[in-house]
């Protein structure tokens, strides 16, 4: 075969080269989990769960925020005849749902509130959702009540629009996003239309973790640093959670950046290097301690002094972003 | 005007619509194939035989099915499943036919700008190609971005038709073409067929949909996004094999049937002797 013969398959191998767009695909989704843990829109404070009282589809009155509490509870207003947002939201959902180990849907509330009381009958509404999850919850209400959940919501208020498709009436604008609202009662993340079952899949796990963390910072503690340069910080990572995890991410408040590090030998002489992202198997813990992998926190912007307390940041892939504070000794103590 | 269709994010209905472009397509195929013959047939009334004319319409046929509405509308901008039809139609079924259908003249072996026809019909360079653009065409970003507009899903739909065309070149092409022999041909057609197992065990056993655009994309009839891709995923191997099983078949049939007809010439030569 001539050389431009070998040429050509090698031009068509690069061109299809998978690796390539799959480093792409990486990059891009590294750069996106640094900015947030979430796959989903973080909000900037998590926002409290409204409280309002509706009608379920068995008639009966239902307390969002008291029959919810303790779930993670996915809230949604939208309407039946929704021909493109809702049926994909709750479809995309109700994938995942199915796809999470045993036990763990069932702590996961999706509560599908009608924008559209007039054509929304409960019969229509359980019909409807029963079509993606007979556990998915229905509620209507009248206009004002709903209204009413919308604005304790934080959604922009629905409203009718006109429609090209004539068997349909009219048509609702209305929020398109999922608001998730964690066991704790607090929003950390809302999904807005266009959000994937990969991204629920990733989410949901971080969802349920972050108000009931599975990886818990013990013994923390900061020596005073000699110089503002750079200090150590020492403490005990648990995970108590039934699967691996990893430490991606570590910084301070008030520090230019905190990364683990971990000695090793090197000949005659113990070097000093980062470690990277920290795997923690479940049911496992690390010990950061004096003579061993530690904390190293570069760039202090302000003087520490032995009795401060320095707030100490942990980004993990599964549970998230998790605080702890860490009260400052003297150096050496 | 809409000329080619293309994913619209609009909720689906069952309102036909005009696909001007595939009219056209469609009318330059069929056209130029009946003038052409007409011509023929003027100096050689046996020329372009009644049998040719017919495969070639249904190669014709299968082009017009896989872009205009609804297989094309619901291919492009809804149903994994049904872009994948498109594929089978356009990749796998229409070239055979096409090529069947035109009577090519024998070309002579010093014939002048045949290089390209010649070089297309080295085996090596349309299974690469063929595949390459099978490849290439399943990628999720490729699929997300080019299926939104017009020219994007015309470029995918056309690059299948004349991969497809330069895959059965090697068996199909006119006499004077140096074609695989009969055996050569089995084993390159069973070649075909391995590499698009890749990508369709991937639309079959993916966890999740792959594809952004059909995963968002206004339901059908209620089938989940999900379900369609395992569709997919199962028509792209299992549609494409039988076919080309198929032709594999009829060119083991053919070939035997030669051999004994050479090898019963050979005996009465002999016995005449």
């Amino acid at each position: 075969m001539s050389r431009r013969a070998f040429a050509l398959p090698l031009l068509l191998a690069l061109a299809c080269r998978p690796a390539d767009g799959g480093r792409q695909a990486a990059d891009a989704g590294d750069a996106r989990e640094r900015a947030s843990a979430y796959a989903g829109r973080e909000l900037p404070t998590p926002q409290p769960k409204p409280d309002f009282v509706l009608t379920d589809t068995d008639g009966n009155r239902f307390d969002f925020r008291q029959r919810t509490d303790g779930y993670l509870t996915l809230l949604f207003f939208g309407y039946t005849h929704c021909p493109d947002v809702c049926p994909l939201h709750l479809s995309n959902i109700a994938a995942v749902l199915r796809r999470l180990p045993a036990g763990t849907a069932d702590r996961v509330r999706v509560v599908f509130v009608t924008t559209d009381p007039e054509r929304d009958t409960a019969m229509r509404i359980r019909t409807w959702l029963n079509a993606f999850d007979h556990g998915f919850i229905g509620l209507r209400g009248s206009a004002a009540e709903i209204l009413r959940a919308e604005t304790a919501a934080g959604v922009p208020p629905a409203a009718r629009e006109p429609t090209v498709a004539p068997d349909t009436g009219y048509a609702v604008g209305h929020a398109a996003q999922v608001i998730a609202y964690g066991a704790d009662n607090l929003a950390r993340a809302v999904y807005p239309f266009g959000t994937r079952q990969e991204d629920w899949a990733h989410d949901l796990p971080l969802l349920l973790a972050a108000a009931h963390p599975a990886v818990e910072v013990r013994a923390g503690y900061a020596f005073a640093p000699p110089t503002p340069d750079e200090g150590a910080a020492y403490f005990t990572l648990v995970n108590h959670g039934d699967v691996a995890d990893t430490l991606v991410e570590a910084s301070v408040d008030g520090a230019e950046s905190a990364a683990v590090h971990r000695q090793r030998q090197q000949g005659a002489q113990v070097i000093m290097e980062a470690a990277g992202a920290v795997p923690l198997p479940a049911h496992d813990s690390l010990a950061l301690a004096p003579g061993g992998p530690h904390l190293m926190i570069r760039g202090f912007r302000h003087p520490v002094r032995a009795g401060d307390t320095l707030t100490l940041t942990l980004r993990f892939a599964r549970a998230g972003r998790i605080r702890a504070a860490l009260p400052v000794r003297p150096y050496g103590s | 005007m809409t000329w080619w269709c293309a994913a619209t994010g609009a909720a689906w209905t069952w309102t036909w619509r005009p696909y001007p472009g595939v009219w056209l397509l469609v009318a330059l195929l069929a056209g130029g194939y009946l003038i052409r013959r007409r011509r023929a047939r003027a100096a050689d009334p046996v020329a372009w035989p009644r049998w040719r004319l017919g495969l070639y319409l249904l190669g014709v046929l299968a082009v017009w099915i896989a872009n205009d509405w609804p297989v094309g509308a619901l291919g492009a901008g809804y149903l994994m499943s049904l872009h994948t039809l498109q594929y089978l139609l356009l990749a796998i079924i229409a070239p055979p036919l096409l090529l069947v259908g035109l009577p090519l003249a024998p070309r002579s072996p010093d014939q002048r700008g045949d290089r390209f026809l010649r070089w297309a019909a080295r085996p090596i360079y349309p299974l690469l190609g063929f595949n390459a653009v099978l490849l290439v065409t399943h990628i999720p970003a490729v699929v997300d971005t080019l299926m939104r507009t017009q020219w994007g899903s015309l470029l995918i739909d056309l690059s299948w038709l004349v991969t497809g065309l330069w895959l059965w070149w090697p068996v199909l092409a006119p006499d004077g073409i140096r074609r695989l022999s009969p055996l050569a041909q089995i084993g390159y057609l069973f070649a075909s067929t391995i590499v698009p197992t890749a990508p369709a065990a991937f639309l079959t056993f993916a966890e999740y949909p792959v594809y952004a655009l059909y995963e968002l994309a206004p339901r059908v009839n209620g089938i989940s996004s999900g379900s369609d891709q395992q569709v997919a995923g199962l028509m792209m191997k299992l549609g494409a094999d039988p076919f080309i099983w198929l032709a594999m078949a009829i060119i083991f049939f053919r070939w035997n049937a030669a051999e004994q007809r050479s090898d019963r010439l050979a005996t009465l030569a002999r016995a005449a002797r």
